[in-house]
């Protein structure tokens, strides 16, 4: 490069570069100028355009060591450069106190260097780059991202780039070599003088090749430190991933087990609430079937012409009877209904609580997956060290059963108002042991052998489950949400059979 | 027919009497059957509460014990991340 030729970037040194650019955002910062803005007396040019340069700048201050940009530079470097400085206070503040007592003792024992290494690698994630320090599996993937890939990775694979190209050098005096002893064999065997001189080259070729050898050796030994060093990390952080895995794997299960529970319970509570209602109804159609005699009593009093004095005196305790057996009714469908609101919002929550354990434990094993790229370096590559760790089986969390209510059932549940039974009096009643045989049959003449006996309702159970006794009368509609809710419960193909659960309460036949 | 009247006036209302009771017997019979349903249903729905509560205490424990074993591994990462960015910077 000629004296007069204008120095550019490239050719000043990188440190003197970044000490330019640093001198000139502190004197901006103190000319209080708003840094949004771009002053007229910031031209472009007078940054450093090259960004290796600026990137080599950056590792002088990181601890000497050249870091690999890890995100695409703005081409505004002067204002990112000052929003950087603004929050780089801020971003130790809150690494600072993500940190337990202890290792904030070690972060201030800590050089600058290393500081600054944590620092970059949180901005390298993004804008909320300390709030990824704070989740495990963020710090799991920082710790394999920011260290391995973009410095031990990279590093090492500028030593096996040179390793390569050492490999090369020698090859082609190896090439030489050969070519030149076939000619000294040629000389010497047709006698042409000369050929001790070419002899003393092969000599030369071989200090060169040696001296190759020798700094190949060198930085083989550099490479494989350092692909050691990557290793020593990875087991370390896979440890400390797999300890947490086997928690999660240990404390997983029984958490399944109980939500499985708690899904029980809240089948149970439905099929206990559809069985009330049905004894509800029941009892409803006595109390109507009650009021309507009480009507007739009084109609026959006023016939016989009782003063209304004495008709009240009959007709009143008995309607006060009535209404109170309603009332209990209502009290307790309300009473239910609240019961039943607590007791999913209890197991809502409970499932809202275990939720993202189910997720984060499959995030750790995606996030281990993440090793350290495999670099061949000859015989001397110390590669395969993996003992399979990170094989660490996922293990699958169990699929929630699919439960589907029967369209027809599920609303009629809650919608069963006491007025209803008074007006289904004349409705048919069956009573329940009947309605079960019938239901078994009507599935068989069905469905055929298509039928499996465990998809057909076992009557004993049923009677068992619903504390329902055999004998006790029941109407279509009640059966088919109690049979509903049983199905339910003891997980049994209710879609499948949900057409024919409607078509038989109406007392359709089977095909 | 005067002499009549009083009696059958009287059979009458002993009639009217007797279903009136019946009537009574049968809804205080229905009542203590509400009763019986209602005193059912909410004991078993007591008993499933009871569940419930108990499950979600589970879930709540070992819940804990996960947010302990995160906290720890947390320590731990963080001891390595430390320790690999001095020695990164020492380098």
């Amino acid at each position: 490069m000629s004296e007069g030729f204008p120095q550019d970037s490239k050719a000043k040194g990188a440190a003197e570069r970044q000490r330019e650019m640093e001198e000139e955002m502190e004197s901006r910062q103190a000319g209080a100028e708003t840094p949004e803005t771009p002053t007229p007396e910031a031209p472009k040019a007078e940054v450093p355009e090259d960004t290796a340069a600026r990137d080599e700048a950056r590792a002088a201050d990181a601890g000497g060591e050249r870091i690999e940009p890890t995100f695409s530079e703005p081409d505004a470097p002067t204002l990112e450069a000052l929003k950087t400085a603004a929050s780089e206070g801020s971003a130790e503040r809150n690494l600072m106190a993500s940190l337990s007592l202890e290792n904030q003792k070690f972060l201030n024992k800590m050089s600058e260097g290393g500081r600054n290494l944590l620092i970059q690698a949180s901005e390298s994630i993004g804008l909320d780059g300390m709030s990824t320090f704070k989740t495990i599996a963020g710090k799991m993937g920082v710790a394999y991202n920011q260290f391995w890939l973009d410095r031990h990775a990279k590093k090492a694979a500028g030593f096996k780039r040179e390793m390569d190209m050492y490999d090369l050098q020698t090859g082609a005096l190896d090439k030489a070599r050969g070519k030149m002893m076939s000619i000294v064999e040629k000389f010497t065997k047709q006698g042409v003088p000369g050929a001790e001189a070419i002899a003393l080259k092969l000599n030369d070729i071989d200090r060169q090749k040696a001296g190759l050898l020798n700094k190949k050796d060198r930085v083989q030994s550099k490479f494989e430190g350092r692909d050691n060093k990557v290793k020593l990390y990875a087991n370390e952080r896979d440890r400390i991933a797999d300890k947490l895995i086997g928690r999660y794997n240990e404390k997983l299960e029984p958490m399944e087990a109980e939500l499985g529970k708690l899904e029980t319970c809240r089948d149970e509570m439905d099929l206990s609430i559809a069985v009330t209602e049905a004894k509800h109804n029941d009892e409803l159609l006595e109390l109507s079937r009650s009021e309507k005699e009480n009507k007739e009593l009084e109609e026959a009093l006023r016939t016989s012409g009782a003063s209304e004095r004495e008709i009240r005196k009959f007709i009143e305790p008995l309607a006060d009877q009535i209404a109170q057996g309603r009332a209990a009714i209502r009290a307790e469908k309300d009473r239910l209904a609240k019961q039943k609101a607590a007791i999913d919002k209890k197991v809502a929550k409970a499932d809202a609580r275990a939720n993202p354990y189910r997720d984060k434990r499959e995030e750790f094993v995606r996030v281990k997956a993440g090793r350290p790229v495999k670099m061949e370096a000859g015989a001397r590559t110390r590669g395969k060290e993996f003992t399979g760790r990170e094989e660490v089986a996922a293990h699958p969390r169990g699929e929630a059963p699919t439960l589907e209510e029967a369209p027809a059932a599920g609303g009629a549940a809650q919608e069963t108002a006491a007025g209803t039974a008074e007006t289904t009096e004349e409705a048919t009643r069956f009573e329940t042991s009947s309605l079960l045989s019938g239901w078994n049959t009507y599935l068989k003449e069905t469905y055929g052998k298509n039928v499996p006996a465990n998809e057909l309702v076992d009557s004993k159970d049923f009677l068992k489950t619903t504390k329902l006794p055999g004998t006790a009368k029941l109407n279509p509609k009640d059966f088919k949400n109690i049979l509903g809710k049983y199905y339910k419960l003891r997980k049994m193909p209710l879609n499948k059979f949900s057409k024919s659960i409607d078509k038989f309460s109406r007392g359709e036949k089977p095909k | 027919m005067n002499t009549d009247q009083p009696t059958t006036s009287s059979s009458a209302a002993t009639d009217v009497d007797i279903r009136a009771k019946e009537l009574m017997a049968q809804v205080e019979e229905t009542n203590r059957r509400i009763a019986e349903t209602n005193k059912d249903s909410r004991e078993h729905t007591d008993a499933l509460e009871a569940q419930v509560d108990e499950s979600v205490d589970t879930v709540e424990k070992l819940s804990a014990d996960l947010d302990r074993a995160e906290k720890e591994a947390g320590d731990e990462l963080d001891t390595h991340m430390l320790q690999q960015a001095e020695d990164l910077a020492s380098e």
